[in-house]
């Protein structure tokens, strides 16, 4: 976490162009006393040691400084953007599951069959296929062609209800999770091929067990495991994917954000973005050890 | 059921609770919102779609960019406005006289209160006047107000303008940035938040603004104008380049969209819901200079640049031929422009006649460009041209508070290419890019200073007969293209696409939208 704040105080701070000369530029006769006067109150001249450490200081009290632009606390700008943001990285890990895990499972039933070799072969184009080139493929799909769904825009729940919100959504959770549904898909079809070999299978099977039966009670558990770990490390991916998406889609949330501050020069902004991500993505590998526990009692943490 | 009956304890129950919470997002997701249709018939709400990358704030003394116009003009009014024939009529001020050349008395209209409840009367405009004429406010038109002695209020709506020379220009300078008039209650207390809440008295609130997303703007109920705003809601979806923006019209989501690329024109032509205008605005791409750096201080080699590019053909490549070539930095057909005036014309040889003749030693020409789309690759065929007759030039495109920071500062690059939004009036154009103190003249804060200019400006602002004015900026635009000062590269089209049950929409030669007059049939 130590190394977290201090690289996204660097990766700003070491950025080319400071926020005083974009500022005052914007402002007409730049005088050079208000601009020393600015870095004096942007602490500027300090040496980089005294201000990653004053700014540490203020972080511990939950003060990320303020917006150059728009004077706003950085703190309030992240929360007002953060739902949008949660809801679109939760919809996508959502989506990954309840489409990759039936998927997987259907795959790795019964390996090398016609479904699974479908199956394995759309993986790999999905793999292979970046974000914001399948986010403008789906616009054009749905949105251009059919016009079903509309191409941009976000409505929050206040605004156009539950049904409006999906509708906004459902093109950027599927850009951002199909990466997602892949990945999970050969997860589940590896440890179902592999588990569906195994003697407690063979167990339950001869037990006269029903095939749904055994694959959803015995088999499903045993391969949850290894999906909650991808899931888990997808967190920090689906963070920066979410960057491109909310692009696309025009999307108020903090991957615009941080897309303005980097641009605009707002270096306290894209240094709360940073470390916000970052502790999103420790703290979603943080949940999923606990899932663990939940679902392997081997795992025990003492 | 023996999707449930299959739901036996721990992770099947889990499963099958994300199951059926997926299920029943997609399915609401893919009806269509019956309440959202019947809401929609009792409110207009438009929806436009615009290319504003990197907007700062809202506030009228402190922005940078044209594009801010069209949100600045429905958040505040304007003390004076101007007809479709470029005329002054009133606006907040009911009305003004010249009780000598250099004074100028506005009297205000009575019962306008701003968005806050904040009373609008003489003492909200003097405070206004005094904000950008305060030099720590470090405001953007400070040098539309450089040649005013005082500001007062002499009544509870009458206030007194003294200028120190007779300029009958002044009054258009309260049509544009320095005559939107503030809340100075907002003012004080948000200070530099102000930029991000703005509060005005025009026809309509800002709700919220999300930058990089959209602004959303509500009917102002208290505006004075009554059949203004003729729709209840307005959002402006703030894309960062073309692309998505067309992808958002052609998908329908959008009613507006000014700016459509040229290879996106067949399209909206041809489609059922939208009509395509095509009308020429003040708003162009353009070719400035730092004057005081070598080697464009030197006028052969300036006429080189001018003789060396085919404007023709960057019109016709990269704006597919919508647009006008004009002689003038304002377009055929305004009014200050003379008819008959020849445009720099395109001849590479006569470009190699002038480089001889220049001090130019083949050194690099290093110009910023604007990210614009457009902007790039005109000025990538600019580079090509200016190859061709033995000037290699280097392009840098960057965002506008780069742009600010390096070139108009006079620290870095000999030359720009990039937009020129336009201004109402002949005298803030010139002024603001060419004059003395000018806000776009490089270097900061005075630019480069011309006398002949100066003295032409002066010319055209001291009357306010216009074909006097005319007389003056013709010549201003004959000095101006001898000496090769400035390049007018075209002027560009409205090019909208705009909803065929859209109303309101009239293509102003000023080129900027004025969205209180938009509604829905």
């Amino acid at each position: 976490m130590v190394l977290v704040t201090l690289a996204a105080f660097m990766l700003v701070t070491l950025l080319p162009g400071d926020a005083v000369s974009a500022l005052l530029a914007a402002a007409e006769g730049a005088d050079p006393r208000i601009e020393e006067s600015l870095r004096l109150q942007f602490g500027l001249d300090r040496p980089f040691a005294v201000r990653y450490a004053q700014w540490l200081a203020r972080l511990a009290v939950g003060d990320l400084g303020r917006s150059l632009l728009s004077r706003q606390p950085v703190l309030d700008t992240i929360l007002a953007r953060l739902p949008v943001t949660i809801i679109l990285t939760a919809g996508a890990i959502l989506l990954s599951l309840v489409i990759g895990i039936p998927l997987g499972l259907l795959a790795g039933v019964r390996p090398n069959s016609p479904a699974d070799r479908l199956l394995s072969g759309l993986a790999a184009l999905g793999v292979a296929t970046p974000s914001f080139w399948l986010g403008i493929l789906l616009v054009f799909v749905f949105a251009q062609s059919l016009g079903w769904l509309p191409s941009f825009g976000y409505r929050s729940l206040p605004e156009g209800g539950l049904s409006e919100m999906l509708r906004h959504m459902l093109l950027p959770w599927l850009t951002l999770s199909a990466a997602r549904i892949v990945e999970v898909v050969r997860q589940v079809r590896s440890g179902t091929a592999e588990i569906m070999t195994q003697d407690f299978i063979r167990t339950a099977r001869a037990k006269g067990l029903p095939d749904r039966l055994v694959l959803w009670r015995h088999a499903l558990k045993n391969v949850l495991v290894p999906v909650i770990t991808v899931t888990g490390l997808a967190v920090g991916h689906l963070l920066s994917g979410a960057v491109v998406v909310e692009v696309i889609f025009l999307l108020p949330g903090m991957g615009t954000l941080v897309v303005e501050g980097v641009l605009q020069r707002d270096f306290p902004i894209t240094q709360g973005v940073v470390l916000a991500g970052a502790t999103a993505t420790i703290a979603a590998s943080l949940v999923a050890d606990v899932l663990y526990g939940l679902l392997d009692p081997r795992v025990r943490y003492d | 059921m023996t999707g449930l009956r299959t739901c036996t304890p721990r992770i099947a129950w889990i499963a099958c609770v994300l199951g059926v919470v997926a299920l029943a997002m997609l399915a609401t997701a893919a009806l269509p919102s019956l309440a959202s249709q019947q809401a929609g018939a009792r409110a207009v709400h438009i929806r436009i779609a615009a290319v504003e990358p990197n907007i700062r704030n809202y506030d009228p003394h402190k922005g940078f960019s044209g594009l801010e116009h069209r949100v600045l003009y429905a958040v505040f009014d304007q003390l004076v406005r101007f007809d479709r024939a470029g005329n002054f009529v009133p606006g907040l001020a009911e009305s003004w006289e010249w009780s000598d050349p250099r004074t100028l008395v506005l009297n205000l209209r009575r019962g306008v209160k701003f968005h806050d409840g904040t009373p609008f009367n003489a003492e909200a405009v003097v405070f206004n006047f005094r904000r950008i004429m305060n030099p720590e406010e470090q405001s953007i038109v400070r040098g539309e107000w450089t040649g005013v002695e005082s500001v007062e209020a002499t009544g509870e709506h009458r206030v007194r303008i003294t200028l120190r020379v007779a300029s009958a220009a002044f009054l258009a300078a309260l049509t544009d940035r320095s005559g939107m008039i503030v809340s100075p209650t907002a003012v004080r207390q948000m200070g530099e938040e102000f930029g991000h809440r703005p509060v005005g008295a025009g026809p309509f609130v800002l709700q919220t603004w999300v930058p990089g997303s959209h602004v959303t703007l509500v009917r102002n109920p208290d505006y004075w104008e009554k059949e203004f705003p003729k729709a209840d809601r307005l959002t402006i979806y703030q894309f960062k380049a073309d692309e998505p923006a067309v992808r958002g019209l052609k998908s329908g989501g959008v009613d507006f969209m000014q700016g459509v690329p040229s290879k996106d024109v067949a399209w909206v032509k041809a489609s059922r819901g939208f009509d395509f205008v095509d009308r020429p605005t003040v708003s162009s791409l353009v070719m400035s200079y730092n004057l005081t750096k070598a080697p464009v201080d030197d006028v052969h080699f300036r006429r080189a640049i001018q003789a060396a590019i085919d404007r023709r053909a960057i019109l016709n490549v990269v704006y597919g031929g919508i647009g006008q070539l004009s002689a003038s930095m304002l377009p055929k057909g305004f009014w200050s422009v003379d008819p008959v005036m020849l445009a720099p014309a395109y001849d590479p040889a006569r470009a190699k006649h002038h480089l001889s003749q220049s001090k130019y030693r083949g050194e690099k020409l290093s110009l910023v460009v604007s990210p614009d789309d457009r902007i790039v690759k005109s000025a990538q065929m600019i580079q090509q041209f200016l190859g061709d007759v033995g000037i290699p030039a280097e392009i840098t495109p960057l965002p506008g508070p780069e742009q600010l920071a390096r070139f108009f500062t006079g620290r870095e690059f000999q030359g720009r290419i990039g937009g020129w939004s336009g201004r109402s009036d002949p005298h803030l154009n010139y002024f603001a890019v060419i004059g003395c103190g000018g806000s776009f003249n490089v270097p900061r804060p005075r630019g480069y200073c011309d006398p002949r200019i100066e003295e032409l400006l002066q010319q055209g602002s001291a009357s306010q007969d216009r074909e006097v004015r005319k007389k003056a900026y013709s010549a201003l635009d004959l000095y101006l293209n001898d000496q090769a000062m400035f390049l007018t590269l075209l002027h560009e089209s409205w090019a909208v696409a705009t909803r065929k049950s859209l109303t309101g929409f009239v293509p102003y030669l000023f080129g900027k939208p004025i969205y209180k007059e938009f509604g829905l049939r």
